[in-house]
């Protein structure tokens, strides 16, 4: 299935390549196209150069950047308008396709992407189970707790927090199953394909795919009643103000945060005051010394470390 | 002497009934000139509104359409769905060469049809709407000369029809 996805949206000669690889696509992270350079795969970790039937390295074309830019917006970029914007395409399977090329720019903000030279097609790879180790303290009672997940980029923030949310809507040990609305402004979370959610949500989620993080949280409150509201990538002021009025109508917040340390994110301006007035009960600190995904600490209200995944390994 | 009065009929009715089909052609490409405008107005709400991938879209008015346009867009969002290479103006032109050929409207409007694909898949939204109020635009002109030259074309028709029956039936007398 994930294969066919993938294979679906590469021009026809890299698809055909990539067929007589021999791939296990498990293991397939990126696969990268830049016009008139050779084609790129990133698996297994490690940087790999397809060759074409001369056993040279296959070189993309333009026509192979342009027929991927076809398959990958269904043959409608303006469709996707509001992606382009932001660089990246969220396709079935919620993989990512990335963009690169010349801005188009209308009162000092990016408007749309053209003369696109670049593609990185990344897989989208879920880590169910995840979560289990931090579920023991971000669950009170019969409560979940205001969470926030904060993590330097790429150290696995949106997969935790994905799994946070599956947990929580099915219900696991620590907790029953609970209503959880996600706002996902930029497709991470669900990875979206035409409204529904290609990750694994769980039973009792409701998605709100490329809304608005602030007027998302409004909108799912007022319509679909959550008893917890989950968001990427805070930072805002309106996200912020929508993440407080969140939890004055009574919901549990999950949210995701980019900082390096506890002490990063008490300097960060609007969050700063959120972490003086105890907003979040608990801080989930990730770090990807080791391996991406590595809880350095859970933290409470007043910053006390509750577990860290080093000291349990030593402990 | 009766059987060459029917027989004299026969010819003026087959002659004016060739005239009728004649006009009844003229008036068929109007109509179906109406309905490709009528076709790219629902394309360009689809657009607008629902920001519809155009295979999308093509399937959604190809299920309500009439014969051929409904084969026609149903053909290209079978075929965008198959991403067997080819550009998207190659499939468009394809398609509409194949089913529109004998639809009823005219050759300079199937190739300008035809020729329309490379202006659809813009990455503006707004870009993509005014493209197509431009054909259709385009489409309106075209119905208003054809609305100033059917009327005098539909006379045309059927006086020549009913002429050439009487021309014939006095050869034959």
């Amino acid at each position: 299935m994930q294969k066919e996805r993938i294979l679906r949206v590469l021009p026809k000669g890299v698809r055909a390549l990539l067929e007589k690889e021999a791939l296990r696509y498990a293991k397939l992270q990126e696969i990268r196209l830049r016009t008139d350079k050779p084609l790129l795969l990133i698996y297994g970790g490690e940087e790999r150069i397809i060759r074409n039937q001369r056993d040279g390295p296959y070189i993309v074309t333009r026509e192979d950047i342009r027929e991927m830019l076809e398959y990958v917006s269904n043959y409608s970029l303006y469709a996707y308008e509001q992606e382009m914007r932001q660089g990246f395409i969220t396709i079935e399977g919620g993989h990512r396709v990335g963009m690169a090329g010349q801005a188009i720019v209308e009162d000092g903000r990016v408007r749309n992407l053209r003369y696109i030279s670049s593609v990185n097609l990344r897989m989208s790879h879920e880590v169910t189970g995840c979560a289990d180790q931090i579920f023991p303290y971000i669950i009170d009672g019969q409560r979940v707790c205001n969470t926030l997940v904060v993590s330097p980029p790429r150290c696995g923030k949106t997969t935790l927090l994905r799994d946070m949310i599956r947990q929580i809507s099915d219900g696991n040990r620590w907790t029953r199953g609970m209503t959880v609305g996600v706002v996902d402004e930029r497709s991470e979370i669900g990875g979206c394909y035409m409204g529904a959610a290609q990750n694994q949500l769980g039973i009792r989620t409701d998605i709100l795919d490329c809304c608005p993080k602030a007027e998302g949280m409004m909108m799912l409150i007022r319509s679909m009643g959550p008893e917890v509201i989950a968001v990427d990538e805070i930072g805002t002021t309106e996200d912020v103000h929508a993440v407080e009025y969140a939890m004055h109508c009574g919901c549990r917040m999950l949210a995701t945060v980019h900082a390096d340390s506890m002490e990063e994110l008490r300097r960060k301006p609007l969050l700063d005051q959120m972490v003086a007035k105890k907003q979040f009960e608990r801080y989930i600190l990730l770090g990807c010394q080791d391996h991406a995904g590595q809880v350095e600490g859970v933290f409470d209200s007043r910053g006390s470390l509750l577990y860290s995944e080093a000291e349990r390994m030593t402990g | 002497m009766t059987v060459k009065i029917i027989g004299l009929c026969m010819v003026i009715g087959a002659a004016s009934a060739g005239g009728a089909l004649a006009a009844e052609k003229v008036r068929h490409g109007y109509e179906q000139l109406r309905y490709l405008q009528r076709i790219i107005c629902q394309l360009k709400s689809e657009i607008q509104y629902t920001r519809a991938c155009l295979g999308e879209a093509f399937y959604k008015i190809g299920t309500s359409a009439g014969s051929p346009y409904k084969e026609w867009l149903l053909a290209m969002s079978r075929q965008m769905e198959e991403r067997r290479g080819g550009t998207f103006a190659g499939i468009w032109e394809e398609q509409t060469l194949e089913y529109l050929k004998d639809s009823g409207l005219s050759g300079r409007t199937v190739e300008r049809l035809a020729d329309f694909g490379s202006q659809l898949g813009a990455a503006d939204v707004k870009l993509q709407t005014r493209a197509l109020e431009l054909y259709q635009e385009e489409i309106g002109l075209a119905m208003e000369e054809m609305r100033r030259e059917m009327q005098s074309k539909i006379r045309l028709c059927h006086c020549l029809g009913i002429m050439s029956g009487i021309f014939v039936s006095i050869l034959l007398l």
